[in-house]
């Protein structure tokens, strides 16, 4: 051995073996997750006990309880009214943000409201809306519609934010007023509603399922709850996680997509500013 | 044409003032000339004297205490939950790679879904409220103090491993500087998301709290109360936020970060 | 001498508040001239462009393009300011950038075409396609120079167009400029801090004060009309007006009044 022991230990990155990339990447995505299904699948067959049920049963309990005719009766009405009022949400939320967005005084005179409603938890409105407007459809789409506030808040902000150079080359030339608002305004603003959309993705499906829960009505995922809860089917009500679960999972990944196709300037605009 | 500069700075405030004022006007107006049903919608003034009311009412800060606790107690052991298991994940390339499929599996799952199965477990009380309110606040907290610690420079972190810099002095002297920012983001954040939950909790499992009370007085078709409760919330969340905002710059400011904004 | 009139600034005014930026602007440029306004720093010259520009309403004084006053951005206006990478748009093409003047005026094939023409006259037909951001500082002044190209203006107005590039790429771009001056015969209005810059490429420069600004100078430069870095730069001709205007400039700062020297 050599004497240069106080030398520091210099590390070379590259020097290290790794697995090629096709079995690497499907261990690290399954590794985890097997080993907790794994490890729970021992649990409950030598220590079995009725609430945690086995992943297997949670997983028939899933497949009879969703897998059939079910599916088309009762979730797909709540994802279409969950899409309904998110649209609404977005619709309206993006409309009334460049307007406001765009005047000084409109956004002075309407932003403290507009802050005080946001801050309300979205969850108080449901019985209220419930008194004002019953059990039906048209309430649970406005509750689910009431998720508007982060896209409303946040397109006002990036409306505001548009670079004064931008919109001084705009007029400089001329741009008519539609192509401002498609041409400079809503891409420049598009960062920020999108993450005002992601926020309000979330509560939109808390929305959802509370609106439901909340007067459990046939034809809806509330009223499957409820129907569980009262049987105690517990290995029901654990493939509620997972079910809720992959319809969060799957808003997720439409979302990236989404943002990936609309943004992909702004990332690669961030990606040479740090350059 | 010279502007009053007092005025100026002003402005916003007045303005702001009065588009809240405005809105409780028309709020009145069009619930004394019935344009909304007035019995489902009471007149905001007597919304306000409720309110008003409510304040001298011990029933009233009880429920408000008890969102308070709830609030508290979820936010604190997800903060530090979420520290933990975000520094030791964070750090390691290998556990990073590990968790990242359960991560983005679980995150996704809106807090309500476990509702059935922690009443089932623990019963309608205040340990189910604090388990959504957990779950939900955990994973906010993990993905900010996540991207904190991804955000280290790797290259300072090498040098100062190589140097022999013990794990402890590492991580005071630059894995928590770099992270801090991301961690009150995440604080914020989690702040909003925990009285969402605890008002949840309070509607769907009946845990006491202004959740509860604004329950007790639908129930009690006491419309006014309701909207009273409401503002509540409204106001509760506003301080909350504010009080994070404000600690949130304080912790900042002595922290020499330049740092831009997560967009979040 | 140009025969006919295309810019006249008349006894122009601004002021903020209390604060005279600009006192009495007048002068005038004739169709197809190359003017350079140059002055020390602070002395107003963006106000001036952006009045000329019709993006800011004068306090006094008015400015006529074509015999018809300003009163805001006029169509046979073209601007390219100084900060171009705020200028261009990040979420479209160079050719959507280039092109985004003309969607409300012509066709999608003319469009195409005059994009086209507008990139290869300064050389960037190759990157029609890339964004923005993918370009370096001189290629995205060249953006921006072609898309004020692409407008068919009358009159081109740029505010120190070079100041944040560097010296190599902004002598190409001067040469640019006078290029696309010469082939289509566009008058040009172009602001600078740079004395010879000023001087390299106007066949005139008025020289401004400082605020309350004035015009100090309205010099006529008699160099030869072709122009070339090395050649142009080494006349003595060239190193007398760049003197004299640097000392015009001096007396400016110290605040003295015109032709004082």
């Amino acid at each position: 051995m050599s004497s240069v022991a106080q030398a520091p230990r210099v590390r070379l990155p590259q020097a290290r073996r790794r697995l090629p990339q096709w079995i690497r990447l499907p261990l690290e995505w399954f590794a985890l997750p097997l080993i907790i299904i794994g490890l729970w699948s021992l649990v409950s067959t030598f220590a079995p006990n009725t609430r945690f049920p086995a992943p297997v049963k949670i997983g028939e309990a899933f497949s009879a309880n969703w897998i059939n005719e079910t599916f088309v009766t009762d979730v797909l009405p709540s994802l279409g009214r969950l899409a309904i009022g998110l649209t609404l949400a977005i619709v309206i939320g993006v409309t009334l943000g460049v307007v406001v967005g765009s005047s000084k005084l409109l956004r002075e005179f309407l932003e403290p409201a507009f802050d005080f409603f946001r801050a309300i938890p979205p969850p108080m409105v449901v019985p209220v809306l419930i008194a004002l407007l019953g059990s039906g459809d048209t309430m649970k789409i406005v509750v689910i519609a009431t998720s508007m506030w982060p896209v409303l808040l946040n397109t006002i902000e990036g409306v505001r934010a548009v670079d004064e150079v931008q919109r001084e080359t705009a007029r400089s030339f001329r741009l008519p007023r539609r192509h401002r608002l498609v041409f400079l305004i809503l891409p420049s603003a598009s960062p920020q509603i999108m993450a005002g959309i992601r926020q309000a993705m979330a509560v939109a499906l808390i929305l959802m399922v509370i609106s439901e829960m909340f007067l459990a009505v046939p034809g809806s995922l509330g009223y499957h709850i409820e129907i569980f809860k009262q049987n105690y089917s517990y290995a029901a009500m654990w493939s509620i996680i997972v079910l809720l679960g992959l319809i969060g999972l799957l808003m997720a990944v439409l979302f990236q997509l989404a943002e990936r196709t609309v943004l992909a300037w702004y990332r690669g605009l961030k990606e040479a500013e740090r350059a | 044409m010279a502007v009053n500069p007092t005025l100026q700075r002003l402005r916003p405030l007045l303005l702001g003032t009065s588009g809240v004022l405005a809105f409780l006007g028309i709020w009145e107006i069009a619930s004394r000339l019935n344009w909304v049903n007035a019995k489902y919608v009471p007149p905001a003034t007597e919304t306000l004297a409720r309110l008003g009311g409510f304040l001298s009412n011990p029933h009233y800060w009880d429920m408000v205490g008890n969102t308070l606790l709830t609030w508290a107690w979820g936010m604190s052991m997800a903060t530090v939950a979420g520290i933990v298991l975000g520094t030791v994940i964070g750090l390691s390339s290998f556990l990073r790679r590990a968790t990242r499929s359960t991560i983005d599996f679980l995150r996704p799952i809106p807090s309500v879904a476990i509702i059935p199965v922690a009443v089932v477990l623990l019963g309608p009380n205040r340990g189910s409220s604090l388990v959504i309110v957990f779950f939900a606040c955990f994973f906010v907290v993990l993905i900010q103090v996540l991207y904190g610690v991804a955000d280290v420079d790797p290259v300072a972190l090498d040098t100062q491993r190589s140097f022999g810099v013990g794990r402890i002095r590492r991580f005071f002297h630059l894995v928590f500087p770099t992270a801090l920012p991301y961690l009150m983001t995440g604080i914020r954040l989690a702040a909003t998301v925990a009285m969402i939950l605890t008002v949840t909790g309070e509607l769907l499992i009946g845990t006491p709290g202004i959740g509860r009370l604004l329950q007790e007085r639908g129930n009690a078709a006491d419309y006014a109360g309701m909207y009273a409760t409401v503002v509540t919330a409204g106001l509760l969340a506003l301080a909350i936020n504010v009080t994070v905002r404000f600690i949130e710059r304080r912790v900042l400011s002595w922290h020499q970060s330049v740092r831009g904004e997560v967009l979040v | 001498m140009p025969d006919k009139t295309l810019l006249t600034v008349e006894h122009l005014q601004k002021s903020y508040g209390d604060f005279e930026a600009l006192r009495d602007i007048s002068f005038a440029a004739g169709s197809g001239e190359l003017v350079c306004i140059v002055g020390p720093s602070g002395c107003g010259k963006t106000t001036l462009l952006k009045l000329i520009a019709g993006l800011l309403t004068p306090s006094g004084g008015v400015v006529e393009l074509d015999g018809a006053p300003v009163t805001g951005p006029r169509r046979g206006m073209a601007v390219v300011f100084q900060e171009y990478g705020r200028s261009l748009m990040p979420w479209m093409t160079v050719r959507g950038n280039v092109e985004l003047p003309l969607r409300s005026t012509t066709t999608k094939a003319i469009r195409r075409q005059k994009s086209q023409a507008a990139l290869e006259a300064v050389g960037l037909d190759g990157a029609a396609n890339k964004y923005p951001w993918q370009l370096s500082g001189g290629m995205q002044q060249r953006v921006a120079i072609a898309r004020a190209v692409a407008y068919d203006p009358e009159i081109l107005v740029m505010d120190e167009p070079f100041a944040a590039v560097d010296a190599q790429t902004r002598a190409d771009l001067e040469d640019l400029v006078r290029d696309l001056w010469a082939k289509l015969s566009v008058t040009v209005l172009f602001v600078t801090h740079d004395i010879d810059e000023s001087i390299y490429l106007g066949q005139r420069v008025i020289v401004l004060s400082m605020s309350p600004t004035v015009v100090q100078e309205d010099l006529v430069i008699d160099l030869p009309r072709e122009r070339d870095q090395i050649t142009t730069r080494a006349l003595p001709r060239f190193t007398e007006l760049r003197t004299h205007v640097y000392r015009e400039i001096q007396a400016a700062k110290r605040g003295a009044g015109k032709g004082e020297l």
